[in-house]
């Protein structure tokens, strides 16, 4: 038989409790390996808005599925999404024909190890960003107290020229 | 010649074409969105100048995308 690789997005309704929601992802994910697939990756992209209501909710559990099997095991993995209520839509997209297994999971795992990769990098710039508003942030704040206290020496100034210019006046006038 | 002399439009070029490196997927409604109305519809290809290969992956693309919610069947102003 044929071996053919195929991604799949399921989505779950958001409001369900922990427990029901990993009731469903382990059923999926026997439904599959059950008949003959193997998981290659397996993503949960957790709750995403969707662009429509379904089911009068606005958001969906969105869980990707990368797997390699027999043309039989989208077929299974349908019938228990099926039978699933709280399961709401799902996609199966046929990704290669006969391909090699061996060699699909290498290329999953070379993948996902990039995209960790990648992930990491991102948080590292992120932090450094996040590093460097707080560095301009604090030096505009010092810059503001400068100055505010550059303001009160002024006033200071002003009023002891209006007390001097006062004080003289009538001791001229004697 | 004349056209473009007359009418200052250029003939647009595949943006799929143009850039080898974008692949069009169902998984990316950032990118579709690109090439769907505000209503939601499919814009056509005369429009966007998207070339025939491309705007069938396109299509396709899109209608996967609107399944899975990514993007809307119909978008209300």
């Amino acid at each position: 038989m044929l071996i053919h690789e195929y991604e799949t997005i399921y989505v779950v309704r958001p409001d369900l409790d922990e427990a029901d929601s990993e009731r469903i992802h382990e059923k999926i994910n026997n439904a599959i390996t059950q008949a003959g697939g193997e998981i290659l990756v397996r993503e949960d992209w957790g709750r995403r808005k969707m662009a429509y209501i379904i089911r009068k909710q606005i958001q969906g559990h969105y869980v990707y599925l990368n797997y390699v099997g027999e043309a039989g095991v989208p077929i299974q993995f349908e019938r228990q999404a099926n039978l699933e209520d709280n399961l709401v839509r799902y996609i199966t997209v046929r990704l290669g024909e006969n391909v090699d297994a061996e060699e699909r999971r290498v290329i999953a795992e070379e993948r996902q190890r990039k995209r960790a990769e990648k992930a990491a990098h991102e948080a590292q710039l992120r932090e450094q960003r996040e590093a460097r508003n707080a560095e301009m942030n604090a030096r505009a704040e010092r810059h503001q107290r400068e100055r505010e206290r550059e303001r009160e020496r002024e006033r200071a100034a002003r009023e002891e020229v209006a007390q001097s210019e006062e004080a003289p006046a009538p001791a001229s006038a004697e | 010649m004349s056209r473009n002399a007359r009418f200052g439009r250029r003939r647009k070029v595949c943006p799929f074409c143009a850039d080898k490196t974008v692949t069009i997927d169902y998984k990316d409604p950032r990118l579709l969105r690109r090439f769907i109305t505000e209503r939601g519809k499919i814009v056509p290809r005369r429009i966007s100048g998207v070339c025939a290969k491309h705007q069938r992956a396109l299509a396709v693309a899109i209608k996967r995308a609107r399944h899975i919610a990514f993007l809307p069947y119909l978008a209300t102003e």
